[in-house]
């Protein structure tokens, strides 16, 4: 065999033994203590806590892993979250004084004895209510860094282009770009995750040890008798550590169709706005740097029509959101920011406004062609 | 076990002294200390040159208030109060504010509007 012959069958081999990341999984090449700190990170994400140990004293679920759970630990859930805003524009108003922009669903029996109620207020100064589903957190710690300039490059605000589609990049309440949430309101990773402890779990952390107020009112005496921070630095940094590390989920291998509604779905648009693969910049963790990843996504707010409209959050209007990553489509039964979509098909009628065009080209295609673009995406 | 429970004891007296002047030092240290100062980025909610600044901030998703005041002492005249009365702040608006805690809570010494790149 020819020197060349052996560098073809070696390169062969090594595409052959990609490692297939399944949803769950962390990302490949991690070093044995990183692989120790996620695995030591998912028992934090999995922990279900109670008023004794910080639950509360309001509360959307008890640990992370009640509603990122499907198919595996960070995953969705079907749980559906209210959240509420005031839009008054330009300006979009969180709510803070009136407990925030996520009304919890829950209360710890302390709090229901001393106020009577079950649920967080809806806030009565809020315009609109809107229902957030749980998505699928794999694949965070990659979207976690896609640099600025990345993003910025997909940005076209004023369409220069005239494709009917002006991306612009969400921002955090101190001006940074967005990555997070459907509205691109949280730029890191880290501050998702250590906002989410004390606003999902009412778990108060060392980045953010004040509980929520009730409605705007302090809270009553004795109803949340844990001292805060609730959680240590070293537990929220496990946590945190276990999302980041989370992989994307590898695309099933396609078949004929797939691979056909692989190309269909960049000629009709949608890849305008769901860009297949990005790239991170630098990091700490080998694992993660300078890697091409499937993301489906631009990070960027897309206006997507009346219809789908509900609240504002940070730059964000009603109907801007950020194009959702579409990361294991395989395992979802339901779609869409707040899960009106029980088909991916339903999912593409109803975008409008900057994904109207793609939907339209969607719409006049043969059966055939439509049923590539859905056998293409049940296989990320 | 006697002779452990023997040293321990022993340790304790030979350094209580030690940390006893340790604490009494740190005390000391922070009665001649100026206030902590605190630095806060977020966006505005609500101003008033007299009533002072409604700030968002918070973590992710966990947002929190934070009201800041002027110096009494420095209204209409120089000062942090002057900070405050100069600025033409609108609801919406990010800023950076450095501020102290006093006894009627946080109290500005500086505050300055932080560019946000349109879009």
């Amino acid at each position: 065999m020819t020197p060349q012959r052996v560098a073809v069958v070696f390169l062969f081999s090594l595409v052959g033994c990609a490692k297939v990341v399944k949803p769950g999984d962390p990302v490949p090449g991690l070093t044995r203590e990183q692989r120790d700190r996620f695995a030591r990170g998912k028992v934090v994400f999995d922990s279900a806590f109670t008023p004794a140990a910080g639950l509360g004293p309001l509360f959307n679920a008890t640990g992370c892993g009640e509603c990122h759970e499907d198919p595996a630990a960070g995953g969705r859930g079907d749980e559906i979250e209210i959240h509420a805003t005031a839009f008054h524009a330009p300006t979009c108003d969180p709510l803070v004084q009136e407990g925030g922009p996520v009304v919890q669903q829950h209360t710890t029996p302390a709090l229901k004895q001393a106020l009577g109620i079950d649920s967080e207020p809806f806030p009565p100064s809020a315009t609109a209510r809107a229902h957030r589903t749980s998505p699928v957190v794999f694949g965070r710690g990659l979207l976690d860094l896609v640099s600025d300039s990345v993003i910025l490059s997909y940005a076209d605000p004023d369409d220069r282009n005239h494709d009917g589609i002006r991306g612009r990049p969400g921002r955090s309440l101190d001006g940074r770009i967005g990555r997070f949430g459907r509205k691109a309101f949280v730029p890191s990773l880290h501050e998702f995750n250590a906002g989410a402890f004390p606003t999902e779990t009412g778990v108060t952390d060392p980045e953010q040890p004040t509980e929520e107020n009730v409605g705007g009112q302090p809270l009553p005496p004795g109803v949340d008798p844990v001292a805060d921070p609730e959680i240590t630095q070293d537990a929220l940094d496990l946590a945190d550590d276990f999302v980041r590390f989370l992989g994307a989920p590898t695309p099933v291998k396609l078949g004929k169709d797939g691979r056909r509604g692989r190309e269909l779905f960049s000629q009709i648009g949608c890849a305008s706005c769901h860009i297949p693969t990005l790239r991170t910049g630098g990091s700490p963790v080998r694992a993660l740097a300078h890697r091409d990843f499937p993301a489906y996504t631009d990070l960027l707010l897309h206006d997507m029509g009346p219809d789908l409209a509900d609240i504002c959050l940070g730059v964000a209007t009603p109907s801007d959101f950020r194009t959702e990553p579409l990361l294991d489509l395989r395992d979802a039964k339901r779609f869409l920011h707040d899960g009106q979509a029980t088909t991916l098909e339903q999912a593409i009628d109803l975008h409008g406004g900057e994904g109207s065009g793609a939907r339209d080209r969607f719409k006049v295609l043969s059966a055939a062609d439509r049923s590539a673009i859905i056998a293409f995406l049940k296989a990320l | 076990m006697h002779s452990t429970n023997r040293a321990v004891a022993f340790a304790a007296i030979l350094l209580s002294p030690i940390v006893t002047h340790a604490a009494a030092d740190r005390h000391s240290q922070d009665a001649a200390q100026p206030a902590a100062s605190y630095t806060f980025q977020g966006t505005v909610r609500a101003y008033s040159p007299k009533t002072g600044l409604d700030l968002i901030t918070g973590v992710g998703m966990a947002l929190r208030l934070v009201h800041v005041t002027a110096a009494p002492a420095a209204h209409g005249g120089g000062g942090a109060a002057a900070s405050l009365a100069g600025l033409d702040l609108k609801a919406g608006d990010v800023v950076r504010v450095e501020c102290h805690r006093a006894e009627e809570g946080l109290v500005a010494d500086r505050i300055e509007r932080v560019e946000v790149p349109k879009p």
